[in-house]
């Protein structure tokens, strides 16, 4: 059962975060969702494997600074499951992160166990920050990019060319990053209870994410390839760009980051370009109300369902 | 460099192309100015000569497609880009149409109405030279964009210009004292010179939307 909660989260997280590495490809045109998805599986299974272990003790031990029972694990990882579930069903780009660190700080109350608010503070800030930051970066460098096609260069269809491909490979490094960063996720807070291997654990991670992404992954990169605003070959490029740049900066300051927020933040970015009008402003209301309600819908009900079981069997 | 060997071969093949229909058009011009001067057996050569290099240029487009779908460039580029040979390509075959009108039906045209039959087939199949100046500026990536998109403007204004030619002799023609089958059939002579400009422009809309698309 608690292993099937992991591959549920996993599966959330490749349903939700495939937008992330590929809807910009995918929503320009680039490649279709099918080849996106063989990419992702690839990728994030590779990631998982290879780097995987890093953020799976963080999500086991960072937060909360004691072991879980089998319950509040399973708990924290429905209830963090499930509210991705329901944003991924209204095509909300949100951050499984966010749904995952809600859920455990949820059952670490719960639990009356200590949470570390410090660094959940830190966490919750880069939640904002994030997106705002690549936001500029992706309007920065789609300005810059605008100055170099229009001053030296035809934009010919071999410089786009050229563009999309490296538009393409950043989605592949983008989906090892999501096998690195959120395997650990689905299956850190099952690794402390020793059920499996941590190599086990990661491969599972990352097969439910890349079944996540097949099965369920094209609503949100539709909202994130073509809901925010409709993108082109150099706009897809800018974002993938910015996000990646956006991330691996937060990466160096050591404080961990959210890849939807950052891809919704460079898409947006790109979309300002064009002006306000090119920017669907009821998509990006709801995306952030998805980011607000995930985390908060999260942490309370996992809190209150432990509470509830607790006292209904006691 | 070793990247985009295949796109590269694209390139190349789409400026071969680009070279075979101008030698088409102009082949099909000097067609008609021999035929227009009496001259029938020059004219049947220059348009033996047309219908040759149209024929080479449709293989040269084959090899684009075949290439093109064995894996050059990305999908989403592959459409624009064989959109794009198949309307220069069109021009090449409005212009062996068009010589094959006059030697194929042999209009009679009357003796004051050469110099303006002349005029608007110069005009018509000389817009050539301004679109393989727009395409070559576009794919060999040396121009700006906006000179690109000067060079597709001035096609438009070319295609204006026999427009004009086309209106001023289509009313000569039907004011004239002919028969009214011998004013349909000029008037079929002047339509199928003027395709070709139409179909140029086409080609020239084709570029300028290529343009707009890698615009940011």
């Amino acid at each position: 059962m608690i292993l099937g909660a992991g591959a549920y989260v996993g599966w959330n997280i490749g349903a939700n975060d495939t937008a992330n590495c590929v809807g910009t490809s995918v929503g320009c045109g680039l490649i279709s969702f099918r080849n996106a998805v063989i990419l992702v599986a690839i990728f994030s299974i590779l990631g998982a494997l290879l780097q995987g272990q890093y953020v799976m003790k963080t999500i086991g031990k960072g937060i909360v600074k004691s072991d879980l029972s089998y319950l509040a694990v399973i708990i924290a990882l429905v209830c963090s499951g499930f509210f991705v579930t329901l944003a991924t069903f209204f095509r909300i780009p949100t951050s499984t992160s966010q749904a995952i660190v809600g859920g455990v700080v949820g059952i670490g109350l719960a639990v009356n166990a200590e949470v570390d608010f410090s660094k959940f503070i830190v966490i919750a800030e880069s939640w904002v920050i994030c997106p705002l930051m690549v936001m500029a970066l992706s309007f920065g460098l789609m300005h810059l990019l605008r100055l170099i096609l229009r001053r030296f260069e035809s934009g010919s269809f071999l410089f786009q060319n050229t563009l999309g491909w490296l538009a393409i490979g950043s989605s592949c490094y983008v989906a090892f990053s999501m096998g690195a960063n959120n395997a650990g996720n689905a299956v850190g807070p099952i690794a402390n209870l020793g059920i499996l291997p941590p190599k086990l654990l990661l491969l599972m991670g990352g097969l439910s994410m890349a079944v996540g992404a097949a099965t369920y992954g094209k609503k949100v990169a539709d909202t994130v390839g073509k809901g925010i605003t409709p993108l082109d070959i150099p706009g897809a490029f800018v974002a993938q760009v910015s996000a990646a740049v956006g991330m691996h900066f937060f990466s160096l300051l050591g404080i961990p980051v959210s890849t939807s927020s950052a891809i919704v933040g460079a898409v947006v970015g790109v979309g300002l370009v064009k002006g306000m009008k090119a920017i669907s402003k009821r998509t990006i209301t709801t995306i952030l109300l998805g980011w607000l309600l995930t985390p908060t819908f999260a942490a309370s009900s996992s809190f209150l369902l432990y509470k509830l079981i607790k006292a209904f069997f006691a | 460099m070793a990247f985009f060997k295949k796109e590269k071969a694209v390139i190349e093949l789409i400026l071969k192309h680009l070279d075979m229909v101008e030698d088409c058009v102009k082949a099909s011009l000097n067609a008609e100015e021999f035929y227009l001067q009496d001259d029938i057996s020059q004219a049947k050569i220059h348009a033996r000569s047309s219908r040759s290099l149209e024929s080479e240029a449709d293989l040269i487009r084959h090899d684009i497609r075949d290439k093109l779908y064995s894996g050059a460039y990305l999908p989403l580029l592959r459409e624009d880009i064989y959109k794009l040979v198949e309307s220069i390509d069109r021009v090449a075959n409005a212009a062996e149409a068009c010589c094959d009108f006059f030697l194929n039906q042999r209009p009679a045209v009357p003796k004051e109405m050469k110099s303006h039959f002349l005029a608007v087939a110069r005009e018509s199949l000389g817009i050539i030279v301004s679109l393989k100046l727009a395409v070559l500026c576009y794919f060999k990536g040396d121009c700006k964009i906006e000179t690109v998109r000067d060079h597709t403007r001035e096609i438009g204004f070319q295609e204006s210009r026999v427009d004009k030619h086309e209106w001023d002799l289509t009313k000569e023609i039907f004011i004239s004292e002919m028969d009214f089958a011998h004013k349909l059939h000029l008037k079929l002579c002047l339509d199928s010179i003027v395709e070709v400009s139409d179909r140029a422009e086409d080609a020239g809309d084709q570029l300028e939307l290529a343009t707009l698309k890698s615009m940011v």
